[in-house]
């Protein structure tokens, strides 16, 4: 079925990630590889200036250890944090990574969505590839 | 996994209406059913009157015949036809008959999508229930 299927997840929210991984295991072909990807917002220079290197490393460290702890364990998956902004970088990363899925969660729709836009709609939107929201 | 799942036709080339099947397959839990649903949008008035008469009905049938073949020889696989705006409909079917997933196909994204929204966009926003976009 896919080949590659990528799962974002949202920083500190590795651990409801199980019924993401449940759907990917279902649409995962024989010997497809999975990537939870945890994307660390990226904050403005102005205020990054104001906030010492080692806080944004231990930030990352920990936001990388809970995704391991929850996900790092599963068969076939590979675990990857990385800095930018939520949805450009998780459609850079799965046309990077070849990625033919993306299983994403998403808030029930309400009103605000009318006006803004989730990570979620943008992600659907402009991926390449066939993607799976959750709600 | 899922126990409702809706599949919409639209019996246009460039959509992947197998794949989408295949998908609702993979994705339906035990005794779940699936919906394969084509709406036929409305024609305006000024246009009706210029169609031959029983024009509709036949493609109708046409459409009838056509799902009846896609459901064939599978129980747990129903058809359904409706009329109104594709987008809306799909969303009020999925609403009023308690669908827990929608598996939708999509042409890839180009420029007009940046513009013009398509079916499968407006499903995803607005579905309350989880949605697999197929390209």
């Amino acid at each position: 079925m896919y080949n590659h299927i990528l799962i974002p997840v949202a920083p500190d929210h590795s651990g409801s990630a199980g019924k993401a991984l449940e759907i990917a295991r279902a649409l995962l072909a024989e010997k497809g590889k999975i990537t939870a990807l945890t994307i660390i917002e990226d904050i403005p220079a102005y205020v990054a200036s104001q906030i010492p290197d080692s806080q944004l490393d231990k930030t990352r460290s920990e936001i990388a250890e809970q995704l391991n702890a929850d996900l790092g364990n599963e068969d076939g998956v590979t675990t990857r944090v990385i800095m930018g902004h939520s949805a450009n970088t998780i459609l850079e990363e799965a046309t990077d990574l070849g990625a033919d899925c993306i299983i994403i969660s998403s808030h029930r729709p309400g009103l605000a969505d009318y006006f803004l836009g989730s990570t979620a709609a943008r992600v659907v939107r402009h991926a390449q590839c066939a993607v799976h929201v959750i709600r | 996994m899922y126990k409702n799942i809706l599949v919409p036709i639209s019996f246009d080339d460039d959509c992947d209406a197998a794949g989408a099947q295949e998908i609702a397959r993979v994705l339906a839990g035990k005794n779940a059913q699936i919906t394969l649903l084509h709406v036929m949008e409305q024609i305006p008035a000024y246009a009706v009157s210029r169609m031959p008469v029983g024009y509709v009905q036949e493609a109708r049938i046409a459409i009838d015949d056509e799902l009846e073949k896609m459901k064939a020889g599978k129980a747990d696989v129903s058809a359904a036809i409706i009329e109104g705006h594709s987008g809306r409909s799909i969303l009020d079917w999925a609403d009023k008959n308690q669908v827990d997933c929608i598996v939708i196909a999509s042409h890839r994204p180009g420029a007009s999508d940046l513009i013009l929204g398509s079916t499968a966009a407006r499903v995803v926003r607005h579905a309350n229930c989880s949605v697999h976009v197929v390209r």
